[in-house]
């Protein structure tokens, strides 16, 4: 039965590729003008009718980009669809020089080099729709299944690189990842999607969306999602022995049942005029399949509980014909609920309970100086008025985080100015000041000097600073394990890129940067220096200021956008990593990463293949070790309207079955079994239909 | 691995060079053509003032103030039917020169001396049209916005009311945005 599916499996490949290349070369060799579509009389057409007629603006791509004072990717809508993109994490491994690690609990997100083990997602910020979604304990974005978004109502992911804190504050630090949802008229209806993946994976979802009269526009969505999860074989379990006397856990055979997935979302947006209500919910239950932190392995009750929701309502209006006015409030909740499934070494249930809630408001005024100025200025509070957290075993009762209660408050104020200096040369400039009740204050500035020497090419020069809060989790937590440490600093970095661009004709672009940056004061986990001499160490961790960091990177990247819908894109990313401690190469940093993304149509506006490669280079792990380089395929067939008003895709990821992991994030022990390296998904396959009423 | 990396730049520099891309000059042409149907279509959904003609059989003029790459294909219109008028275009360099005329393309180059201009026409029943950005905010009557590749339109409502004309409610219903 096997042999007969892998062999149907090497068939549906082959005829795939035979699909791409019959569909695709012919296509590439005859060009068909864009106005063919169009009829020769278009004043016979109606006017809804001529809404619909496809136009390209000067080019294909978006030119505001080469204009824009940072390196930008912009993943769309019709990129997820066309490579079947199952979660924000699926899209951000594939853009230039991100990665992202997965430890079958959360999506951790590097970039730059930089995603050390055991950090959360606090050194990028993820806007939605103008609404920052890092959470008030951690800092941290959620982007696999615990993202309060589904996937499908994307309209577009901006990938902004470099230093953000001028303008957005904390967390900015590599980058800002901007999300725009769908709008109602996007949808003009209602629509359900259906979808079924390996390892019993089912998702569905039902939408309703559509723009009304008076300025007034709605979109409400729902979507559940429910995954067993693979059978993972971890080979630490296998042969471990434990050294630690208490230890009787049963040794299990390293196979594990407990991959589980679950979520529920909620989302809706109501347009009235100049205002915006949007509001999202998202619920997930993830089981702990690593026996991670000392629990039971092959334990399904060891899981990780997270509820994210938000409500948001912005007014945007514009003061005069130069000035616009844009003011938002909002209410956001957290909470996290983990259960720790630890009988057989500590003949207990340990639970985590963390809360966050926050309310704040934003206001911005976008306007024109002296004709060439384009001036921001804005201002932004934020109330964390719920911070709870608290860690203990259930029975017998025993609390080890301290059942503690907190909040805290900031706010910031930021302008920025950009106006042309020179013929060809802009600048960008801009600065923020962020008061923390917790840290004091700090101030990032960033400077742009965007030249343009001749049309369709732009050299950037580019310097900021940004920081990173220390998060309530690093500053305040205490446990039996860990102290507070409230003199703790922001973490501070510093970014020089040049950047250049150039635009090809209408349809390739290059562009290629190379970076410095170094952090200060980053925030790391040490013992505490022992309370008497002979110990060798207390056990007790702190968080400090301790470490710094410098690394060096180039990108390249090449895009091509075909007339008849071929679209190819290849990047590669080197970057050198150092501790300025220890003069090594950080962990989890890989070398060098390679994507290659081709979408192809293979039958004209119908069918479409989309074809992805992704190489990393090896990364070191927290034991020392190398989590292997790898190279792995996703393939995707999508295709609409086949049928009227239906969309279908098929995709196999992880096509040649490559056996990878990545670093975990759990130091070793020669107590506990840890595992140096996560295994990654093996092959795996989805199918999906939408339908639209 | 350097291996891979140029065995990755020969397939996309093999893709390249098999593409004919179409000239840029082409496709924008599509795009003017087809913003110039629309204003032709937006005479239908206009009602202009009885005193805007000075009889039934009076032509209804398309103007174009200044320069726009729209231009020839606006200059296509020319000839053609619309509310029962034949349609007639004509070209203005300055303000001064616009007297009569019904529907007013304001060319790109106008761009900078539009306060001024929207203030000359305040109250005179002339639908402004302008393909630049914010025109229809900056009290224009309809301007161009280009929505993921197609052709949209912004009103402003506020503004055809005061010129007297009367757009019809399908036209909107129709707009991006109607301020």
């Amino acid at each position: 039965m096997n042999k007969r599916f892998l062999k149907g499996l090497k068939g549906f490949i082959y005829f795939s590729m035979a699909m791409f290349i019959a569909g695709a070369l012919p296509a590439t060799g005859r060009a068909e003008p864009a106005t063919q579509a169009t009829p020769a009389d278009l004043t016979e057409i109606s006017l809804e009718d001529l809404m619909d007629v496809t136009v390209y603006g000067a080019s294909k791509f978006n030119q505001k980009l080469s204009e824009a004072p940072s390196s930008v990717t912009i993943i769309t809508a019709d990129d997820i669809r066309k490579n079947g993109y199952r979660t924000l994490a699926d899209i951000l491994r594939s853009v230039r020089g991100f990665f992202v690690s997965y430890a079958r609990d959360y999506s951790y997100i590097g970039a730059r080099g930089f995603g050390r083990p055991g950090d959360y997602n606090s050194r990028i910020l993820l806007v939605v729709d103008g609404h920052r979604t890092n959470e008030n304990i951690y800092d941290s974005a959620l982007i696999g299944t615990e993202f309060v978004l589904d996937v499908d109502l994307i309209d577009r992911v901006e990938v902004i690189r470099g230093p953000g804190s001028s303008l957005y504050g904390s967390n900015a630090f590599f980058g800002v990842i901007n999300i725009i949802t769908k709008r109602g008229r996007d949808l003009k209806g209602a629509e359900a999607s259906g979808e079924a993946g390996s390892f019993n994976t089912y998702k569905g979802r039902v939408s309703y969306g559509n723009k009304f009269e008076n300025n007034t526009e709605a979109l409400l969505s729902a979507t559940g999602y429910d995954s067993k999860g693979d059978r993972l074989y971890y080979k630490e379990y296998d042969s471990h022995v434990s050294t630690y006397p208490a230890d009787s856990r049963p040794i299990p055979g390293g196979i594990t049942n407990a991959d589980y997935d679950r979520y529920q979302s909620l989302f809706a947006k109501l347009t009235h005029q100049d205002i915006t209500l949007e509001a999202a919910y998202s619920s997930r239950s993830k089981g702990v399949p690593t026996g991670a932190w000392q629990t039971d392995f092959n334990e399904p009750g060891n899981k990780v509980m997270d509820i994210r929701g938000y409500v948001d309502m912005k007014y945007e209006h514009s003061l005069s014909a130069r000035t616009d006015l844009y003011a938002r409030l909002f209410y956001d909740y957290y909470h996290f609920t983990a259960d720790y499934s630890t009988y057989a070494l500590w003949s207990a249930l340990n639970k985590s309970l963390t809360t966050g809630e926050w309310r704040g408001g934003e206001v911005k005024l976008t306007t024109r100086l002296l004709d060439i100025h384009r001036v921001i200025v804005g201002s932004e509070y934020t109330d964390n008025f719920r911070k709870d957290h608290k860690n203990f075993d259930v029975d017998p009762y025993m609390l080890y985080g301290g059942d503690e209660k907190r909040s805290s408050g900031a706010w910031a104020a930021y302008l920025q100015d950009e106006f042309p200096f020179a013929r060809n040369l802009s600048v960008n400039a801009g600065v923020r000041y962020d008061r923390y009740t917790t840290f004091g204050g700090t101030t990032n500035p960033r400077l742009a000097l965007i030249y343009n020497p001749i049309e369709k090419s732009s050299v950037k020069l580019l310097y900021g600073s940004a920081f990173r809060a220390p998060n309530d989790y690093e500053m305040f937590y205490t446990s039996s394990t860990q102290v507070a440490n409230l003199d703790l600093k922001p973490e501070k970095i510093k970014t020089y890129e040049l950047v250049y661009e150039q635009y090809i004709g209408d349809h390739f672009r290059m562009s290629a940067s190379g970076y410095y940056y170094k952090i200060t004061d980053l925030i790391v986990s040490v013992e505490t220096t022992p309370t008497t001499p002979t110990t060798p160490g207390s056990g007790i961790m702190i968080s400090k200021n301790n470490d710094s960091v410098t690394a060096r990177g180039f990108e390249l990247e090449l895009e091509n956008k075909w007339e008849n819908g071929l679209d190819g894109r290849i990047s590669h990313a080197i970057q050198r990593t150092e501790d300025k401690q220890t003069g090594e190469t950080l962990t989890n940093s890989p070398g060098h990463m390679t994507k290659l993304n081709i979408t192809a149509p293979v039958m004209k506006e119908k069918v479409f293949a989309g074809i992805e490669e992704q190489y990393m280079s090896r990364r070191r792990t927290l034991a020392g070790n190398y989590a292997r380089s790898f190279f792995i395929t996703n393939v995707t067939l999508f295709s609409r309207n086949m049928v009227e008003r239906l969309e279908l895709s098929a995709s196999v990821y992880n096509l040649f079955d490559k056996k990878y992991g990545d670093p975990g994030y759990e130091e070793p022990s020669p107590d506990y079994a840890t595992l140096d390296t996560i295994r990654q998904d093996s092959r795996n396959y989805r199918v999906k239909l939408t339908y639209r009423f | 691995m350097l291996k891979r990396l140029l065995t990755y730049l020969f397939i996309t520099c093999a893709l390249l060079s098999v593409a004919h891309p179409v000239r840029a000059d082409e496709r924008e042409e599509a795009e003017y053509r087809v913003k110039a149907a629309f204003i032709y279509n937006f005479a239908k959904f206009v009602e202009w003032p009885v005193s805007a003609f000075a009889g039934p059989d009076d032509p209804l003029i398309f103007g174009v103030l200044g320069d726009d790459p729209l231009i020839p294909a606006f200059d296509a219109l020319r000839g053609k039917k619309a509310q029962g008028r034949a349609v007639v275009v004509r070209h203005f360099s300055s303000l001064d020169e616009v007297k009569v005329c019904h529907i007013l393309l304001v060319g790109r180059s106008e761009q900078d001396r539009l306060e001024e201009l929207i203030a000359a026409f305040r109250g005179a029943p002339i639908l402004l049209v302008g393909d630049m950005e914010r025109f229809a905010r900056q009290g224009g009557m309809i301007g161009f916005v280009l929505d993921r590749n197609k052709v949209s339109f912004d009103i402003n409502a506020e503004a055809c009311k005061k010129a007297r004309l009367i757009v019809n409610s399908q036209l909107l219903k129709l707009a991006n945005r109607v301020y």
